[in-house]
């Protein structure tokens, strides 16, 4: 039997760092908050623990729902309370949260130890029950969640209680995906057995985070008290958290500099003014967000960019430094299909600059010469209005690309207006922005041919894309040894951006702003704010 | 009187059931819905859940359906549930109808009672000093888009004084101070245009009826300044700012919307925005039919107003 979790206790003396990070393949990432304007974290002052912590978000979470695809608002709102088996720590390792240790007995069976002591917010011990019904859900999420996140869930075919605090998770198949996707804890929170039939899981939540719900004002405010009962001594760091729905962003500022708020994410415009503030601290981290172009491949009439070659000439068309530095001021980072700073899978900064991503308009128009559209085309883009730096970008690549004559025709629209094109294929080519995943194959599953959305959504009349890159796909899901898998995924990368079916641009660097009385506050990579539980206040 | 008010709350009945058809069906004609506007950023592609979530939030029956389930809940005080939250709209309405309702009559009261005396004053002191700086007011708040003036206050309060108004409802029975000191800024921001509006329509009719021969009489007979201006001229010059006032009432209502989402205040135009950015069609009918409703009441009441204040003007 394989052993590839070690508790907690083993994980923090240091040993097992190493073994846990390497059997899942995300070693220590450097991105996931560092340097910037201010500190990558908070807390040069000796914040004390307890107290009150207010933090603004931009979105209303609308519920409070823990399964199934919602809005990152919702997640934001969540996260606070619910947690999953597994966790990632701030260096993105993967390690133990409800769940002791795991252990393999083969490539497609888990084995989870609960932690013994834990338990619900209502009092209630965590079972192996509680985890085989949250499972259940995770599945087949009840409305007002839907199974659109159901690409991101690993091919379980059963979960067994073995026992009071022992779950044996069965695959259909060696699947690699399973502990990152509970460590991703977005779609994977273990709620207690029932909780659907007891409460109204829409305003009301039982979970096992560091915070409890206390009250939930739609459009308005979430409020959380500290868990007594909570497994790690250390967290949280304040006794009650308010979340504060604040849309407008120079509220929020105006907001922060009287006070009335402790932090809140920040557009790198107001970083920039804020740098000055000795009251408050700005944050600088990179998080998987990374902004990219993304091509439809329809049966109907023939289109310049079903050519492959045309895919390539406008990747090289793109000069992303120039992108980087008129948009985002210098902070963001060339991005491949895998974001910087996801553990070591992503392809290093300098292949991305100077092999794959390269700008080189001779070699773009050369290409548009071989597939006989030297003269150019045109082509329409659509952007999401409500996101400003993808508007200013497309206005960007607009210049770029009519260098080597590709006319661009921006067509800014309304976020859902965007959202059902984009799941509908009814584009020619979109700019948008991609999330966190829970496992490297999430990033490449829109090159999967198995896919639906690949075979009959995006690019159903795709002729001449590799078969080795849907093969791949498929061996380094099941691949479990991270050392095998890590070349599979490097090769994968290199095949998804020489097909070009999505073009990745970059990868801004988020920013936060706290006041100077909060510490160990940061910008996490996995995006949300794990910091809230870690962060302390001093007494104002 | 009597008849001519049931007579035209009878035509506000039609009126507002030809609003409700083209509400429900302009919403309908916004691309994408609910379903589409909550998938996360995790989603990729479309899948049978939706169909099954479309379903089970009645938009998979047909539009006649849809719009008979809407209105016969409006008929029977149901108002149904957010397509978003499952939260009843009267609980949402409940608090964010009270702090919308506030920051108008507060911007209300505070336009008529600043607006008024600065017309009046413009009008008296014709060409002299506080006529140019009132119809320099008057330009500049007409001119002013409201949302720039809310960021701007909250950017200046918060840098002079390191204040801004709590973004939250107080209620006014248990903290009035607290409740007028979250309220004022947004209201003094709504208030601005419709003070500047009534500054200078009551310049220019006060100028009007002080050359009529009554005023003129009146100063004839000897009655002081005080008296003619504001017994006799002002009463008069009144008659067309109280209907526009009452017509402006429906138009801050909707122009809160904005400042809401500057201010951070959960009313009920922040409740409209979400609302839209959501597709939730509940919520946006529901809010867009109560506007409506304001709308059409306040220009009856304007009406009613005139008759009461003019004697000489008799309803039909």
């Amino acid at each position: 039997m394989k052993e590839l979790r070690p508790d907690r206790r083993e994980l923090l003396v240091g040993g097992g760092v190493a073994v846990g990070a390497l059997a899942l393949g995300l070693t220590v990432s450097a991105c996931g908050s560092e340097s910037g304007t201010g500190t990558g974290a908070a807390g040069s002052n000796a914040a004390g623990r307890g107290g009150e912590l207010t933090w603004a978000v931009s979105s209303d979470p609308v519920f409070l729902v823990p399964f199934g695809a919602t809005l990152g608002a919702t997640r934001e709102a969540t996260e606070p309370i619910y947690e999953s088996l597994l966790t990632w720590d701030r260096d993105l390792r993967i390690v133990p949260a409800l769940a002791a240790r795991y252990s393999s007995p083969d490539d497609s069976t888990f084995e989870f130890v609960l932690r013994e002591g834990a338990r619900f917010h209502d009092g209630r011990a965590v079972t192996a029950r509680d985890v085989v019904y949250s499972i259940g859900l995770q599945r087949r999420p009840p409305p007002p969640g839907t199974a659109d996140m159901a690409v991101h869930v690993p091919s379980i075919a059963r979960v067994d209680a073995v026992d009071e605090r022992t779950v044996r998770i069965t695959m259909e198949q060696p699947d690699a995906r399973l502990p990152g996707f509970l460590a991703w804890g977005r779609h994977s929170s273990i709620v207690p057995e029932g909780l659907y039939d007891t409460v109204d899981p829409r305003t009301e939540a039982i979970g096992t985070g560091p915070f409890r719900l206390v009250g939930f004002q739609q459009n308005d405010r979430v409020t959380y008290e500290r868990n007594p009962d909570y497994w790690d001594p250390k967290q949280p760091g304040v006794d009650r958290l308010t979340l504060r729905v604040m849309t407008d962003e120079q509220g929020r500022l105006a907001a922060l500099r009287a006070g009335q708020i402790d932090g809140c994410s920040i557009s790198p415009d107001i970083a920039e003014v804020l740098g000055a503030d000795p009251a408050v601290e700005v944050l600088r981290g990179l998080v998987a967000a990374h902004r990219e172009l993304q091509f439809t491949i329809g049966t109907g009439e023939p289109k310049p960019w079903h050519d492959k070659r045309v895919r390539q000439a406008i990747n090289h068309a793109i000069d992303r430094q120039d992108l980087i530095d008129r948009v985002y001021a210098g902070n963001a980072e060339f991005s491949g299909i895998v974001p910087p700073g996801y553990g070591d899978w992503a392809l290093p900064d300098t292949v991305l600059r100077e092999e794959l991503l390269t700008h080189d308009p001779e070699r773009a128009r050369a290409l548009l010469a071989e597939a006989g559209v030297a003269d150019g085309f045109e082509i329409e883009l659509e952007v999401a209005a409500t996101t400003p730096d993808l508007v200013k970008s497309a206005e960007i690549l607009q210049q770029q690309l009519g260098d080597v004559g590709v006319e661009l025709k921006i067509r800014p629209i309304e976020l859902a207006a965007f959202a059902k094109n984009n799941g509908a294929g009814r584009f020619d080519l979109h700019l948008t922005y991609r999330g966190m995943r829970g496992d490297v194959a999430g990033f490449v599953s829109d090159f999967d041919p198995a896919q639906p959305l690949y075979s009959d959504v995006w690019f159903p009349g795709v002729r001449d894309v590799d078969p080795q890159l849907g093969r791949l796909i498929a061996q380094g899901a099941t691949t479990i040894e991270p050392a095998r898998r890590r070349p599979i995924y490097e090769q994968i990368q290199r095949l998804a951006l020489t097909e070009a079916l999505h073009i990745p641009l970059c990868n801004p660097y988020k920013f936060q702003a706290v006041s100077k009385r909060v510490a160990g506050m940061y910008v996490a990579y996995t995006d949300f704010n794990p910091g809230l539980a870690t962060a302390r206040v001093q007494a104002s | 009187m009597p008849r001519y008010i049931a007579g035209r709350v009878a035509q506000l009945g039609f009126t507002l059931l030809g609003v409700s058809i083209v509400i429900f069906l302009l919403v309908r004609l916004l691309p994408g819905d609910v379903v589409d506007a909550s998938s996360g950023d995790t989603v990729s592609g479309s899948s049978d859940g939706r169909e099954a979530l479309r379903e089970a939030l009645g938009l998979a029956d047909p539009l006649p359906v849809q719009y008979l389930d809407w209105v016969r809940g409006l008929a029977t005080g149901d108002l149904g549930v957010s397509l978003r939250s499952g939260e009843p709209l009267s609980n949402l309405l409940s608090t964010a109808l009270p702090l919308t309702l506030e920051i108008v009559v507060l911007g209300v009261i505070i336009a008529v009672l600043v607006g008024v005396p600065l017309g009046v004053l413009s009008a008296v002191r014709a060409g002299r000093t506080i006529d140019y700086a009132g119809r320099a007011i008057g330009m500049i708040g007409v001119s002013l888009p409201s949302f720039w003036l809310a960021t701007l206050m909250l950017l200046l309060t918060s840098s002079l004084f390191g204040w801004v108004p709590p973004s939250t409802y107080i209620n006014p029975f248990t903290d009035p101070l607290g409740n007028l000191g979250a309220l004022i800024l947004p209201a003094l921001c709504i208030a601005v245009y419709m003070l500047a509006l009534v500054m200078r329509m009551v310049r220019a009719t006060m100028l009007e009826v002080l050359g009529e021969d009554y005023v003129r009489t009146a100063r004839a007979k000897g009655a002081p300044q005080r008296t003619v201006v504001i017994r006799h001229a002002l009463r008069n010059a009144l008659l067309p700012v109280i209907t526009v006032s009452a017509f402006e009432v429906g138009v801050l209502l909707a122009s809160t919307a904005l400042i809401e989402v500057v201010f951070g205040l959960p009313g009920l135009g922040n409740l409209l925005v979400q609302g839209i950015f959501n597709r939730d069609y509940a919520v946006i009918q529901t809010v867009t039919l109560l506007l409506a409703t304001t709308f059409v009441l306040m220009n009856l009441l304007a009406d009613v107003l005139y008759a009461v204040v003019d004697p000489r003007v008799e309803l039909r």
